[in-house]
């Protein structure tokens, strides 16, 4: 099954070309990564989340800077990142400890600021969106693979992630978040506060 | 004082005695795969289809592998827990590689230069099939990436895994080999 050979180039042509990706990959290699691993080193404050015996809740910021970043290197299409860059981004990973089944619908989960309720952006709002802007199938599939689902079931000690995608705010906000256990069972809750977007100073302003 | 319906009682009892220790034998017999853990033993649908082509061109249809079990995978390279897991995948497919296994491994969405190096650096032995728009992926619905299924020798999808796995450990590599055993 070997694969990556340079079939079509000289051998020592191909040699060279094999270091040199090597060596930028090397070099690159933590920029191209999903961002939770890079987000935050050890010494930084540790990402706004929860946790219980039932589980755990972690959200992280994503700035403006990061965003453009990841998604250009993934080809992206320049009008695609404008557009994202209206929006405020959370990388948010579950953990279910449970050992049965915890459901996640994000129709559950509220945003709240002094002012009122933010607004989330949910997966069916950017399907319209990218056609009308013709964004190639690849760019949206990646776009859409790379949201948290609306709805999914978490089985005993499963972990998924996904990002979850408000409308932009300089106000500090909550999340009330409830996962369901099934019928005739009470949910779990879980509230997380001081949320910011990244993009957002000490002093509530915007960058 | 008539016995017999009490004899009969007693066979029907000897009887059914045998057939239950008969169906634990064959609950417990070797060829049975113990599920891994993270490995989902899901209701059996019909899998989606898979027509792509590899990264070196050469055409792949899951349709044309009835008669095989076939592990579909599907990963990207901007996915954290899929790094961790190719190096994994790469040793299961060496020690399988004589097996019957079909391997249909499937990049989600991205072009070739990227996953060129990204196996290059991480699974150089593993040749992914092209999933260029990301439309087979989206037939398949998987939870998230990465993700891997399972489908037996009539096509049907039969085991789910969530997240990546360690499928070079003893305890995958067994339930693999088990599960080729089974016809």
């Amino acid at each position: 099954m070997a694969n990556n050979n340079c079939k079509y180039q000289q051998k020592q042509a191909c040699f060279t070309q094999q270091v040199i990706i090597r060596v930028l990959l090397a070099l690159a290699f933590g920029l191209s990564s999903f961002p939770i691993g890079v987000l935050y080193a050890e010494d930084e404050r540790p990402p706004p989340g929860f946790e219980n015996g039932q589980l755990r809740l972690q959200l992280f910021p994503w700035s403006t800077e990061q965003m453009a970043a990841f998604f250009e290197a993934r080809g992206f299409p320049v009008l695609m990142i404008e557009k994202l860059s209206a929006y405020c981004f959370f990388t948010a990973t579950i953990k279910n400890k449970r050992n049965d089944v915890l459901q996640l619908d994000l129709a559950d989960w509220r945003f709240v600021s002094q002012d009122g309720e933010l607004q989330r952006i949910p997966r069916s709002q950017w399907p319209p969106l990218w056609k009308k802007m013709g964004i190639p199938l690849a760019s949206q599939s990646t776009f859409r693979w790379m949201l948290l689902p609306e709805t999914l079931h978490f089985y005993p000690h499963e972990k998924e992630g996904g990002n979850v995608v408000l409308k932009k705010t300089t106000a500090a906000f909550s999340l009330r978040a409830r996962f369901g256990l099934g019928e005739n069972t009470d949910p779990v809750t879980a509230t997380v506060d001081n949320l910011q977007c990244a993009d957002v100073t000490e002093a509530g302003k915007p960058l | 004082m008539n016995m017999l319906p009490d004899i009969s009682g007693m066979v029907f009892r000897v009887l059914a005695g045998m057939l239950m220790s008969g169906f634990t034998w064959a609950d417990a017999s070797p060829s049975t795969p113990v599920v891994p853990k993270g490995i989902l033993s899901i209701a059996a649908y019909p899998s989606p289809p898979l027509e792509l082509n590899d990264i070196d061109g050469n055409p792949f249809s899951l349709a044309q592998k009835k008669g095989r079990w076939v592990f579909v995978h599907f990963w990207a390279s901007w996915c954290g827990p899929c790094r961790r897991e190719m190096p994994a995948i790469q040793n299961m497919v060496e020690k399988l590689k004589t097996s019957s296994l079909v391997f249909a491994i499937v990049n989600t969405a991205e072009d070739e230069d990227t996953v060129f190096t990204f196996l290059g650096l991480l699974a150089p032995d593993i040749v992914s099939l092209m999933d260029l728009d990301g439309q087979v992926t989206e037939a398949w619905q998987p939870r998230g990436l990465p993700s891997t299924y399972l489908v037996d020798p009539a096509g049907i999808v039969r085991y789910q895994a969530l997240g990546g796995r360690p499928w070079d450990d003893d305890e995958y590599l067994k339930f693999l080999t088990r599960l080729l055993m089974q016809k």
